[in-house]
């Protein structure tokens, strides 16, 4: 994986974080509301709903049981359907590997 | 007779200390509760216990912890945790808190780091100290106390001692296998003159005797009197005073001074010593003041 | 890596620090051995609740540990204080590659006071003997570095461990040694570990280590969700174990894994090296301690001061939040990676350069703090729950 690029491609600071372009979920790293526009990984998404700091917001939908992509890797299942710009979390994904 | 004095507390038991008990509840945590118990003179327990431990393990370890904090020894306790254990510390205070305990908590994490934890810390200790500070020991009533023996070995002082704690009215906890204490302690409950007392055998696997004493703080009681294996040595524990009776072998000869009898100095000289320890004279145990501790684990650390 | 500095031991291995450890090698020593070391500059002694019972496999992994410490290169000398003179066994093994260990018991010393006493007098000879060593220049290969990450959030993986893993890979270059461990942070990221394997068996043992784990797990019955992620994990955004295994796997950099080692076992070669701990920050920094590593470098989100008895620990924030609030418990921030001052590549070089400094002599931060959290993992505790407690009238 290679360093994550800041989206405009400046050393600005980024509000989210796509680490791997395979990918379906991007990282807050700054404050994402609710209703806010942002770029991420080339493409412009809006959160749906607050997303804290180090948290997870989809990128595109992922329904149920489809794998979670981050770094590139699976980290997990959804259990709930997840529409992009949602907050993802153990409220809707599941690890693939341990109860 | 025993006529002791003991801290009486608002829930109506009675502590023959009276201790402010620093209890971190994770290792990471320990150096900081340390560093409050030290400035203060509170008590601390130093274990290695809280992270990444899950499921029953945890709900153990958690158990062991509230119930050191709820012996009638401690008067207040300062929970110190880190803020991402998954024995989660503000937790364990709420559920000390629960019991009836006066308890207070103070997170690392939240405080801002170890240096900021051990000043809030040490307020917090401080107050708690500010508050039993009033409390004067007062008579107590040999029904509100229950001495632990921790019979590891056989010893004639165990049966005697039961036997006058009895017979005085007060409780008594047994731990410990050594040679049907139990069958004797039934014969023994026929002799008791006065209304029996309750006679409480808290059943405890073979385990270390630090293990022995922290069943016997979760039964309540406040002194221990120890009668270690002949190849052990007497340890203390930290909030309980432990009065070690030495027995007949080479490492307990060797290791005289860590006791506070033997067998040999006989029950009166065994019970003006428990009474003595009741009313707040030190045990060899309580001068070292070692924060060693020891809790099984029921299962690997994730 | 300039101006590195270090002790030269006689075993060849290198000290970067020069302490005189007071080792209790039972639960009951412990007292002695913190007033004995609390009296003597220079002295550090660990507490731990060892009481000799236990399965055999404990018992081998708490000798190894035991060994590991008392003969560790950044001790000059350690005062082992066992309960009976049989528990002289483990300081002649740790005498057995050359460390200097003397041995007192309980049962000789009289007790506790005695043992104090003679203890004193035996750490203040050990002490005035290390005051005379001297440090020299050391190469790179003086270095074996232990990879942690303790407190992780979600910003481990963007930040603080690919640096981290940055500084591995370039220590790894120039001929040092470095491990990575934490085997229940690795479930979800072991067929990356596998591929960098530098033979089909290691790979191997990377892929079965983390099988014997999940099979641990399994037949303990034991729900993991809570448990990892810890709830401090998942507050920073760490949703699943796969997800903060892959994180933590980039401490690791890209570097040739060239063993699986296990619970203090020392590497035997050069380069980065896996092993298999537990997650507990504690366990996993003493069963690396244990097996030669001489500096650790730990990774933190939520912020923790635990430190090593005997090895500096620096620490590394992964958000610039955590580093101004938790200042003075941590050493470098990582954060600058998000703030835009720094590139992983930056960052890895500061952290390779910080270590070189706290190798030479810097004190950390834990060290400063007195931080020496001391555990020795277990294997095998009880499989039923015990009657404690349980209260019976007759």
């Amino acid at each position: 994986m290679s360093e994550p690029q800041h989206p405009s491609g400046t050393r600005a600071t980024p509000v989210v974080m796509v680490l791997d372009e395979a990918d379906n979920v991007a990282v807050a790293v700054g404050v994402v509301e609710a209703g806010s526009h942002l770029a991420a990984g080339g493409a412009s998404i809006v959160a749906l709903e607050d997303v804290p700091i180090g948290h997870k917001i989809a990128l595109a939908p992922i329904p149920v049981g489809e794998v979670v992509r981050k770094y590139g890797e699976p980290i997990g299942v959804a259990t709930q359907p997840i529409e992009a710009g949602m907050h993802v979390h153990v409220h809707n994904v599941v690890s693939s590997r341990l109860p | 007779m025993l006529e002791a004095t003991a801290f009486h507390r608002p829930g109506g038991t009675a502590g023959a200390r009276n201790h402010v008990l620093v209890l971190p509840s994770v290792v990471c945590a320990a150096r900081v509760a340390r560093d409050v118990a030290t400035a203060t003179g509170g008590v601390s327990i130093v274990h290695q216990h809280g992270c990444s431990q899950v499921g029953d393990d945890a709900v153990r370890t958690g158990q062991v912890f509230e119930d050191v904090a709820c012996s009638p020894n401690v008067g207040a306790t300062l929970v110190i945790g880190l803020g991402c254990e998954t024995l989660e510390g503000h937790r364990l205070a709420s559920r000390i808190e629960q019991r009836g305990q006066s308890v207070e908590f103070t997170g690392i994490q939240d405080a801002g780091g170890s240096k900021e934890a051990v000043a809030t810390g040490v307020a917090a200790c401080t107050r708690l100290l500010a508050e039993l500070a009033g409390s004067e020991r007062a008579a107590v009533a040999p029904a509100k106390l229950t001495i632990g023996i921790e019979a590891a070995r056989a010893s004639p002082l165990v049966d005697a001692l039961a036997r006058r704690l009895a017979e005085a009215g007060a409780s008594v906890a047994l731990t410990g296998h050594a040679g049907g204490l139990q069958d004797r302690w039934s014969r023994a409950a026929a002799f008791s003159s006065t209304p029996p007392r309750p006679y409480r055998v808290v059943l405890q696997e073979a385990g270390h005797g630090v293990q022995q004493h922290l069943a016997l703080i979760a039964a309540g009681v406040q002194a221990i009197v120890s009668f270690p294996a002949l190849d052990a040595a007497p340890v203390g524990s930290p909030v309980c005073p432990v009065l070690a009776v030495r027995g007949s072998s080479p490492l307990h000869s060797a290791l005289a001074g860590d006791f506070d009898l033997s067998d040999g100095d006989g029950i009166d000289v065994l019970w003006r010593r428990m009474v003595e320890t009741i009313d707040g004279a030190p045990t060899v145990a309580e001068r070292l003041g070692s924060s060693v501790f020891a809790l099984e684990r029921l299962a690997m650390t994730m | 890596m300039d101006g590195l500095t270090g002790y030269l031991r006689s075993d060849g291995r290198w000290g970067l620090r020069n302490h005189v450890l007071v080792l209790p090698l039972h639960l009951a020593a412990g007292a002695a051995a913190e007033r004995i070391a609390a009296s003597v500059d220079g002295a550090v002694s660990v507490v731990h609740d060892w009481t000799g019972e236990g399965s055999d496999e404990d018992v081998a992994r708490v000798g190894k540990v035991l060994v590991g410490f008392a003969g560790h290169p950044n001790v000059s000398a350690t005062l082992c204080i066992g309960l009976g003179e049989d528990d002289a066994t483990l300081a002649e093994r740790a005498r057995e590659r050359g460390a200097r260990v003397e041995f007192l018991s309980l049962e000789a010393g009289g007790g506790t006071a005695g043992t104090i006493e003679r203890g004193l007098s035996v750490t203040s000879g050990l002490a005035a003997e290390a005051a005379r060593l001297q440090r020299r220049t050391a190469p790179p290969s003086a270095i074996c570095l232990g990879l942690e990450c303790g407190g992780s959030d979600g910003m481990s993986g963007i930040t603080a461990n690919p640096a981290l893993g940055v500084a591995s890979d370039l220590l790894v270059e120039a001929g040092g040694t470095s491990v990575l461990a934490e085997t229940s942070e690795l479930v979800g990221a072991e067929h990356l570990l596998a591929e960098r394997a530098v033979s089909a068996e290691v790979a191997k043992d990377i892929i079965e280590m983390i099988e014997r784990f999940e099979r641990a797990a399994a037949s303990l019955g034991v729900d993991l969700r809570g448990g990892q992620p810890g709830p401090g994990n998942m507050k920073g955004g760490l949703t699943t174990i796969e997800e903060k295994s892959l994180g933590a796997a980039k401490k690791g950099g890209k570097a040739p894994i060239q063993s699986v080692l296990e619970y203090a076992e020392a590497p035997g070669t050069l380069g980065l090296h896996v092993m298999d701990t537990p997650g507990n920050d504690i366990e996993q920094m003493v069963g690396m301690v244990a097996a030669g590593c001489n500096i650790v470098a730990f990774t933190t989100g939520r912020g923790t001061p635990t430190g090593s008895p005997v090895a500096p620990c620096l620490k590394i924030a992964t958000n610039s939040d955590v580093f101004r609030r938790m200042r003075d418990d941590l050493d470098l921030n990582a954060g600058e990676i998000l703030d835009g001052t720094a590139s992983q590549l930056d960052m890895g070089r500061r952290i390779l350069a910080a270590l070189a400094g706290a190798a030479s002599g810097l004190p950390t931060a834990s060290e400063r703090h007195g931080n020496a959290e001391f555990a020795i993992s277990r294997v095998a505790p009880r499989a039923a729950m015990p009657t404690y407690g349980t209260v019976s009238r007759i």
